[in-house]
Parts: structure tokens; sequence; C-alpha cells
């Protein structure tokens, strides 16, 4: 039988019904002989019920339900694609045939318009300059209205997969994201904006105490600096510095005390907005730090 | 699972989850996240929950993950603010904190004093008496949910109910003089 110090150690295990049989029929023995023990034991046994009835478990708030039934049917939009894809093209009928041969003319017409018409009305380099003054200056505002909390994203989570399930619904463009982590940024929300006169993701990332802001949209205007820093005048901005990096040309800009670098590929312009220039850099390695053949190594002493 | 029962199984424990969202985060901004972080990464792996387990036991273990990998700076503030924990003392009988329960006119008051007490616990101790004394999970569950060993488990459950006792026989026996001093006057 045990004794009255061993079974102060197994009060606990005891009541949480932590004992296996052997051990419960021991201490059930002592009990039976020790009314000190029984005495214990029978007020603990109250305490602890009366912890578990009067204990409080706060409600989740109304809308938390809600906002969770939401939050899934991004996910469930994109398994309803993967699976489609799975199943492959559906037979077409003779009117989708004639639709998408239609959409494809139309692409071509455009795709001509496209080409022929910027070299008809090329803009100055003045012009040039000031619309991508525009666009850091608009970025910027985007990036300080998340901050200051008087805009917001229309999804927070930190899964790429579902923030692109949600801000792909509101673009005409594919939008892809990295689905690793690669940097110490993860991201935390998304959201669609109007951007000169286009549609624009804006994503957020956060490490420890700060944010960065990305923007993408289709390509804007190329970039038009030659000289090294070109400052601008009334136009709010300190100084413009250009940055020459693996065959893209890049606009480091600050304005409002946070910096805003832009640059343009073959398929998307980028916008990235932080307090700090070495932010930035680490920004890149969101996309830029998984593997050799897109590293970019060197490219924060550039700026 | 079938995903079309993942919503009502997941559910069923909002409140639980987000009162541990609220105990790890502090505040309700984050817990809100932090449940909603929780609910996606469920939904997503939610093949991978082997059925027969606890299932609210694998949401409130990747709740407690998600909270160390993306809420890394919460994390850390919380952590720093725990290093003044409660201290080994011996045992305290439940007596005079039964007395203060006892009376059903002052239910009101205990409960008020209940979660004042527990409010001054330290998040580490507070958690153990929420995730037992509250959501019955067992001392394995939640060794796997707070990823220590069971020993800690044990010794941070007799530690914090310890505490409980004293401080709830404390705010009892402080309004019984309260009263008697009235009483007098």
């Amino acid at each position: 039988m045990y004794d009255c110090q061993t079974l102060m150690k197994l009060l606990y295990p005891y009541l949480d019904g932590e004992l296996d049989i052997k051990e419960s029929l021991r201490v059930q023995e002592h009990l039976q002989e020790c009314p000190y023990c029984a005495e214990v034991f029978r007020q603990e046994k109250g305490f602890l019920q009366e912890l578990k009835t009067s204990a409080l478990i706060p409600s989740a708030p109304a809308h938390l339900q809600d906002r969770l039934r939401r939050s899934t049917k991004p996910l469930v939009l994109l398994q309803q694609k993967e699976a489609d894809v799975l199943k492959g093209p559906r037979p077409r009928s003779s009117t989708t045939l004639l639709a998408a041969t239609m959409a494809m003319f139309i692409m071509i017409m455009a795709g001509l318009i496209l080409y022929v018409l910027p070299k008809q009305a090329k803009m100055s380099s003045q012009e040039l300059a000031k619309t991508l003054v525009e666009i850091d200056r608009a970025a910027v505002e985007l990036h300080e209205g998340i901050l200051s909390g008087r805009d917001h994203f229309d999804i927070m989570s930190s899964d790429p997969a579902v923030i692109v399930g949600w801000v792909q619904q509101g673009l005409d463009f594919p939008l892809v994201l990295p689905q690793e982590e690669v940097s110490s940024m993860h991201l935390v929300g998304g959201k669609v904006v109007p951007f000169q006169e286009k549609k624009a993701a804006l994503l957020g990332y956060e490490d420890k105490n700060y944010r960065v802001s990305l923007l993408v949209t289709t390509p804007m205007p190329a970039q038009v600096f030659e000289g090294k820093e070109t400052p601008i005048q009334n136009l709010f901005f300190d100084k413009r510095k250009e940055i020459q990096y693996k065959n893209i040309s890049f606009n480091l800009s600050k304005y409002k005390g946070y910096y805003a670098l832009t640059w343009t590929d073959s398929q998307y312009s980028y916008v990235l907005v932080s307090d700090r220039k070495a932010r930035i850099a680490e920004a890149c390695r969101i996309c830029h730090g998984g593997n050799d053949r897109h590293k970019v190594d060197g490219f924060d002493s550039l700026l | 699972m079938l995903r079309q029962d993942f919503e009502t199984m997941t559910l069923q424990y909002v409140d639980s989850l987000y009162h541990f969202a609220l105990l790890l985060t502090r505040e309700r901004d984050y817990a809100e996240d932090l449940v909603q972080e929780t609910y996606l990464r469920a939904y997503r792996f939610c093949d991978r929950y082997e059925c027969g387990t606890n299932y609210k036991a694998w949401l409130f273990t990747m709740m407690r993950n998600i909270f160390i990998n993306k809420f890394h700076q919460r994390a850390r503030e919380i952590s720093l603010s725990e290093m003044d924990e409660v201290k080994e003392n011996g045992y305290e009988s439940p007596n005079g904190t039964l007395s203060s329960a006892r009376s059903i006119l002052e239910k009101g008051i205990f409960r008020a004093d209940l979660e004042k007490a527990l409010n001054c616990l330290p998040a580490q101790l507070k958690a153990v008496i929420v995730l037992k004394d509250i959501e019955g999970f067992d001392y394995k569950e939640i060794a796997k949910i707070l990823g220590c060993p069971v020993g800690t488990v044990m010794s941070r459950l007799w530690r914090s109910r310890n505490f409980l006792k004293k401080t709830l026989k404390d705010y009892y026996e402080g309004r019984s003089v309260q009263k008697a001093r009235m009483e007098t006057a």
C-alpha cells in the first residue's frame, strides 16, 4: 500500500485520470484506510470541479465564423481548378470554337496596335519620368495606407496559395507567387488595387517588426534614366537612382521617407516599397533566394 | 476526413481555438488572425489527420506551431515576459478556496476572482490549466500541444493549481476581513 507522501505525489494524476487501473486501486486502498488523505482528495476533487464549472471560455467574436468560412473559398476554387486541369480539356462546341477564333483575332489586332502605337506616339523622356514618379508615389501611398490602418488587405494569410486564390479573382493577369519560404519574410495579406488605369496586386510581407509592400501589375513604360542619379524637381522626390542589373533597369526613389524600387521584366512591372534600402534588398530574396539561377547576389550593394 | 465534414468538425471548436489563440497572443486581432491561419492550414492538410486521434488536440498543436513559426515577433515578446515564473511552493490546501465557491450567492464573485487569479498566472502556467481543467486534454496531449515533456506538464499543473488555491484563498480572506470591519463599524 502507498504511504501518505507517495499519495500526495499521485494526487493530481489520480484525480486527472492519468493512472492505470493497478495504481488507481492502490490509491483507493490507501484512501479507504487514511481519513486525512481521503479528506484532502475530496477537497481537491471539489476544487477541480469548481474550476471546471466556473472558468469562463471567452466566446469567439460573432464575425469570426463567417471570416473562417469565407477564407476557405479561394482554396475551394483552386481545388476545383486543379481538378478541372486533371480532368483535361472539355470537348468544345462549335460556338466555343468560333468564340476562340474571334478572341485570337482580337488578340492579334491588339498586339499590332500595341506594337505600332507606341512608335507613333512615343512619350518624351520627361513624360516617362513623370509617369515613373507617379507610379512610385502611388505605390508608396498604398504602402502607407496599409501601415497606418487607413486601408486594409482583402485577405490576410501567410499562405501564398490562399492569397493567390483570392487576389486572382480580381486580376486580369495571372499572378504567381513563390510557394516556399526562402526568406525570413512571410506573406501577411493581399488585395487588388486600381493602379495607373490598370489592376495591380498589392502584397504585404513582414519580418519581425517591419513591413514591405510588393505591387505587381502588367508592364508599365520602360525605364528612361541614363544618369546614375537624376534629381527631379517639384515632384516630391529627393532623388532617383538608376541601377542596371542582369539586363534589367531598376529605379530606386525616395518619397515620404519610403524607398520604392521599380522595375519591369518581360511579363510584369513591380514596385517594392519599404522604409529602408536593406529591407528592399532583403525583400528581393522572397522570389530570388531559392535557386542558383534566380539568385540576386550583389544586388544590395548596388542600391 | 472528408472536406465536406471539415467545416462542421472544426467550427464546433471555434470558441476553444479563439480562447487558446488569445492565451498565446494576448490580443484580439492577433488571436483572430491566428485562428484563421490554423483553420486554413487544417483545411489544406485535413487529409493528414489520423482518424481516431483527438481532432481538437490536432488543431491546438497546429495552432501553437503556427504561432511559433509565423508570429515570430509576438512569440518573442510573450516569451520574454514569461521570465519571472511562479515559484515552486509546498502543497496548498483548497479548504479556504472552496468556502468562497460554496455559497450560491458568491458564485459570481468566485467566478470573477478565478478570472483575476488566472490572469495573474504566467502564460505557460495558465496554458496548462486551460488545456487540462477547461479543455479536458490528457497529459500526453498537453505535452504535445505545448512541445514539452509530460513531467513538465505535471509540475506546471501542480504549481498553477497551488497558485490558484492560494490566490483565491487570499481574495476570500481579504473580503471576509473587509466584511467583518464593515459590520463592526
